[in-house]
């Protein structure tokens, strides 16, 4: 599909001042044959990254079928951002949508204000918007994300395609065994299938999912590997309700980075569970006698125990949403199994690699000032019907629910009483879980999602560090967002 | 009020719907999220609930003889504090139908019983003039099937869509879609309502 990009071609002219572009991100991201509107990857060059981004409804080709797809600069997932500490980032958004949209810079620990990580700014159908802010010069580097933040309009967006990765540089990188790794994003993404998703019980209620599973926008892509080496992969879960359960067969995933940067060491897991907005960073060896082994999504039940089985049977109904055919896919056996979303292949080899030993350190925060809990669950509320709540409310523009003190740590109580699982992402500041269901975590990470599961109780820990301002904590099932559960934090000087 | 549109799927001319058998059968993993959907509306819920605003009844609307749905009577099986089940019940009442309510702990039974199959379960069920109705059914889709009187053992509105009766939501409200099951378990779509 063509596409109206003349301010975009311009601007990608003058990038070359500011930023270097290259089309090597398509390798970077999987992807075989981009229908790029502009570069699938845009690195900072002499401190800046400056750039547009156009969101738009564009054709996308998914499993060798022509499809449309709400993009950024026509590409699924969006361009691949590369920055470094200290940088300064303009991004220009143009909204090629016919509803409101905004960016969230879901991770990074920047400004909630003005051209920043601002949430309530609103960019019109039609309109642009210029996003103008400074990484710090000791921001951790990480796996981030970009995505819409528009309240009322976050959870089509989210779940019609747009996101993309946005990469911070820094001394995670600068580890010889993660520096001899080689990289990989896995940008998760569950698309609506054709038809009428929402009619068979997995509507917003539940939180849809879609019924085509895509790593890096495309279905059970090629990734390599080669043997006696490291594979670096950056995950993303960019999907709106989908929880993805990841394993990789024959190889344990070592954690390296979880949400906000750097573990102190590895963590060897046979699996990996990913909330929505949730990411980490595993490495895997090539260790096995070469060979083809799939990255499966295990079936994963968003509610408590085995109460919620039926779950897993509606999750399978969430696969074939559609009046067609994908219905009849959806009672297939495979979708109450592992699903093939990615298959790893050995290619070359490389001498063999150690896994790093020591990463980087994660320092404790101190005692906390003071204690809130929040309650999550869903009612009936007056006047408005049926509502996601945090402690008893719903979300309303402009209501201040939280005051904290700049510099403040403080400790806060996750309170899930409902039958749903909810992941509690918290804007600009990350946070360290210091226990569930009052079980100390086992190790210590930085993170901006943790999951509280059905009937949970978890506690995190964090601290507000030099930004003022108004932002948000939420569900980052955005469905629940959008009806209701988020609350507005407000950080005052 | 939402816009409700009359049938909008036909039976018999959608060529790349698979045939009935690959949908039948009743399945307990399936009738376990109706649990859960009951569960989901009593968690929390407390004594808060919102009364559906008053406004013409359908029958009213459509010009559909209101004895027509005088004369039936619903008996309705839910859990006992799932406010939307309540909300529904009221629709029902409103649109002229007289309502038998139970409030029971064994729902997963009742549904297993009635033949709901599991992939079109919601948080209530309830039996009217032999037919079996699971869910946030509307009224218009009963009244129609009233009046066509299909070889069908139900109607069903699977999960909780916002925006359908007993679901009303200031925020939103989504499409969906009313399915008929048979005693085998198939089921088809039988009427659509648009957001």
């Amino acid at each position: 599909m063509a596409m109206d990009f003349h301010f975009g071609r311009r601007s990608f002219l003058g990038l070359a001042a500011g930023a270097s572009a290259s089309v090597a991100g398509a390798a970077l991201l999987g992807r075989s044959a981009p229908m790029a509107s502009g570069p699938s990857r845009v690195r900072s060059s002499g401190g800046r990254l400056e750039m547009d981004l156009v969101a738009a409804e564009t054709a996308v080709t998914i499993a060798n079928a022509p499809r449309m797809a709400l993009t950024y600069n026509g590409l699924l997932p969006g361009p691949l951002l590369e920055a470094e500490p200290g940088d300064a980032v303009r991004i220009r958004l143009h909204n090629r949508l016919n509803r409101p949209t905004n960016l969230h810079y879901h991770g990074l620990h920047i400004s909630p204000s003005g051209n920043a990580d601002n949430v309530f700014l609103s960019v019109a159908p039609g309109a642009s918007q210029t996003y103008d802010f400074s990484l710090p010069a000791d921001h951790p580097a990480g796996t981030f994300y970009y995505h819409p933040h528009r309240h009322g309009s976050v959870a089509d967006q989210v779940f019609g395609g747009l996101g993309g990765v946005l990469i911070v540089r820094g001394a995670l990188d600068r580890i010889p065994e993660v520096q001899a790794a080689q990289e990989q994003v896995v940008f998760l993404k569950d698309l609506p299938g054709d038809g009428d998703f929402g009619s068979m019980g997995m509507g917003m209620m539940l939180g849809r999912e879609g019924a085509v599973l895509t790593v890096n926008g495309q279905v059970n892509p090629a990734l390599s590997i080669p043997a006696g080496g490291l594979l670096r992969l950056r995950i993303v879960n960019g999907s709106n309700a989908r929880f993805w359960r990841l394993a990789l067969e024959d190889h344990p995933f070592n954690l390296i980075a979880t949400d906000g940067g750097a573990l102190e060491t590895p963590v060897q897991l046979d699996e990996l569970l990913l909330a929505p907005g949730e990411r980490a960073e595993v490495l895997v060896r090539g260790d096995q006698q070469g060979g083809r082994y799939r990255l499966l999504n295990l079936p994963y039940a968003r509610g408590s125990g085995g109460m919620m089985g039926g779950m897993g049977r509606s999750r399978g109904m969430g696969m074939g949403m559609g009046m067609g055919r994908g219905m009849g896919m959806g009672r297939g056996s495979a979708q109450q199994g592992p699903v093939p979303v990615a298959t790893l292949a050995y290619e070359g080899s490389v001498a063999t690699l150690p896994l790093p030993e020591r990463l980087l350190p994660v320092v404790p925060l101190p005692e906390p000032v003071r204690t809130r809990r929040f309650l999550l669950n869903h009612g009936m509320a007056p006047g408005m019907g049926m509502v996601f709540l945090i402690n008893g409310r719903a979300y309303e523009h402009g209501r201040i629910d939280t005051r904290v003190q700049l510099g403040d740590t403080e400790e806060w109580e996750l309170v899930n009483d409902g039958v749903m699982d909810h992941p509690f992402h918290v804007h600009v500041n990350p946070f360290q879980v210091i226990s569930r269901n009052g079980t100390p975590e086992s190790y210590r990470a930085w993170k901006d999602v943790v999951l509280v599961r059905a009937g949970e109780t978890v506690r995190i820990r964090t601290r507000f560090d030099d930004f003022t301002g108004l932002t948000v904590y939420h569900c980052h099932i955005l469905d629940h967002e959008e009806l209701g559960m988020m609350g507005t934090l407000e950080i005052a000087a | 009020m939402i816009g409700m549109s009359g049938v909008m799927f036909n039976q018999k001319i959608d060529p790349n719907r698979p045939p009935q058998h690959r949908w039948s059968g009743v399945h307990r993993r399936g009738l376990l999220l109706a649990t859960v959907l009951a569960v989901m509306t009593v968690a929390g819920l407390g004594t808060w609930y919102a009364q559906p605003t008053a406004r013409p009844s359908i029958a009213e609307q459509t010009n559909l003889s209101v004895s027509e749905g005088k004369s039936q009577q619903v008996t309705a099986y839910r859990s006992a504090s799932c406010g939307c089940c309540k909300g529904w019940l009221d629709h029902l009442r409103a649109e002229g139908f007289s309502v038998v309510n139970h409030v029971v702990e064994n729902l997963e039974e009742i549904k297993v019983s009635h033949g709901v199959p599991g992939d079109l379960a919601s948080c209530h069920t309830a039996t009217l003039a032999g037919y079996v109705i699971e869910g946030h059914v509307p009224a218009e889709a009963i009244h129609q099937l009233l009046r066509q009187r299909p070889a069908v053992a139900g109607l069903a509105v699977p999960g909780m869509p916002f925006g359908s009766p007993g679901m009303e939501s200031a925020l939103r409200s989504e499409s969906y879609t009313v399915f008929s099951f048979t005693r085998d378990g198939s089921f088809t779509p039988f009427f659509h309502v648009k957001a």
